[in-house]
């Protein structure tokens, strides 16, 4: 408890270091005063009395370094001073600066927008309860209908009666779903009518949500449906 | 010539803490003299050492000061026990005899009483 006392002292203390410092200044010449007179006192010539006064008191700048590593914290005064120091260099740079600034900002937000891509697309787990189980079928690695009919490899579309026959035929896999090939969408209504179209079809996919309040929504425009 | 002694770390402020329960509110010099004159001079502290002991001992909370005036009325700092400085004294003062008595008996000890 003293210990915790003591260091929110020091932590705050760098808020009143002038006042400090002067209140210490005025008590060590106190100190030396009344040394002084009672040196006087016994008998020595001024002089002579401060004189052993100034050496009973021992070295004052010593002290005053270990007084001022004990008031605050010197590990963020340091700091703090390091930092003030930094911007005033800053601020008499202002080319230097605003270049340093601007290459660190694009940077940054280059950094950044890039991982969210890759976040978005590589790294995050798809919403569904075991993300490692579920599988995309297709002739080609780019298998499914894929905006409007301008794939190299042929199209991998197959006829419905071709999947009700994997549906029912294909024991190494839990559920089977397909959705409708269409158009490339743009407006928002017709991406509305298709979600819903799409969500329609995808239902035997619920099985593998974790949470039942979280439907399919395939992607209406790249055609794919997790 | 008397030997003189360092002191040891920690217990200048035991001696400041004690002096302050003793004598009341005193100013910084003030303590420095009454220390000297109770160890009889056998202490070699310089007197500027003091300062970062009490020091430390505000910032814990044992001891407070404000200004007031000295003997020939002129401003001085004085220091005094706060209530958490009485109890620690206690408590180091508890803990010195202890060892105080704990050293004594190993002193006095001679080989027949180990037999």
């Amino acid at each position: 408890m003293r210990a915790l006392r003591r260091w929110v002292k020091r932590l705050t203390s760098w808020a009143k270091t002038q006042q400090n410092e002067e209140r210490l200044r005025a008590e060590i010449e106190k100190h030396l005063a009344l040394q002084t007179a009672e040196n006087i006192r016994a008998g020595l010539s001024p002089a002579e009395a401060r004189r052993k006064a100034a050496l009973k008191f021992g070295a004052v700048q010593a002290m005053l370094e270990a007084y001022r590593d004990q008031r605050g914290l010197p590990l963020m005064e340091t700091l703090l001073q390091d930092t003030r120091h930094a911007l005033r260099r800053l601020r008499k740079a202002p080319a230097f600066t605003t270049a340093t600034v601007l290459i660190l900002a694009l940077g940054i937000g280059a950094t950044t927008s890039i991982f969210t891509l890759a976040y978005a697309v590589l790294l995050r787990s798809l919403a569904v309860a075991n993300p490692n189980e579920l599988y995309r079928l297709g002739k080609e690695a780019l298998c499914c209908y894929y905006g409007g009919y301008s794939q190299d490899k042929g199209f991998s579309l197959v006829s419905y009666d071709l999947y009700k026959h994997f549906r029912d035929n294909t024991k190494g896999f839990a559920e089977l779903a397909a959705f409708q090939a269409g158009e490339p969408l743009f407006g928002i209504r017709k991406i509305r009518k298709y979600i819903r179209a799409y969500a329609e079809i995808a239902k035997p996919f619920r099985w593998c949500y974790s949470d039942p309040r979280r439907r399919i929504i395939p992607n209406p425009i790249a055609g794919t449906a997790y | 010539m008397k030997e003189k002694t360092d002191v040891l770390q920690g217990t200048l402020a035991l001696m400041v803490l004690k002096t302050l329960d003793v004598l009341g509110p005193l100013h910084g010099y003030g303590i420095a003299r009454r220390i000297e004159q109770i160890s009889g001079d056998l202490l070699t502290v310089n007197q500027g050492t003091l300062y970062p002991v009490l020091l430390r001992l505000e910032q814990e909370g044992s001891i407070a000061s404000e200004w007031g005036a000295s003997e020939n009325n002129r401003k001085a700092r004085f220091y005094r026990l706060t209530r958490d400085g009485r109890k620690q004294l206690q408590a180091e003062t508890r803990g010195w005899e202890q060892t105080a008595a704990i050293i004594g008996r190993f002193f006095a000890a001679k080989a027949e009483d180990f037999q």
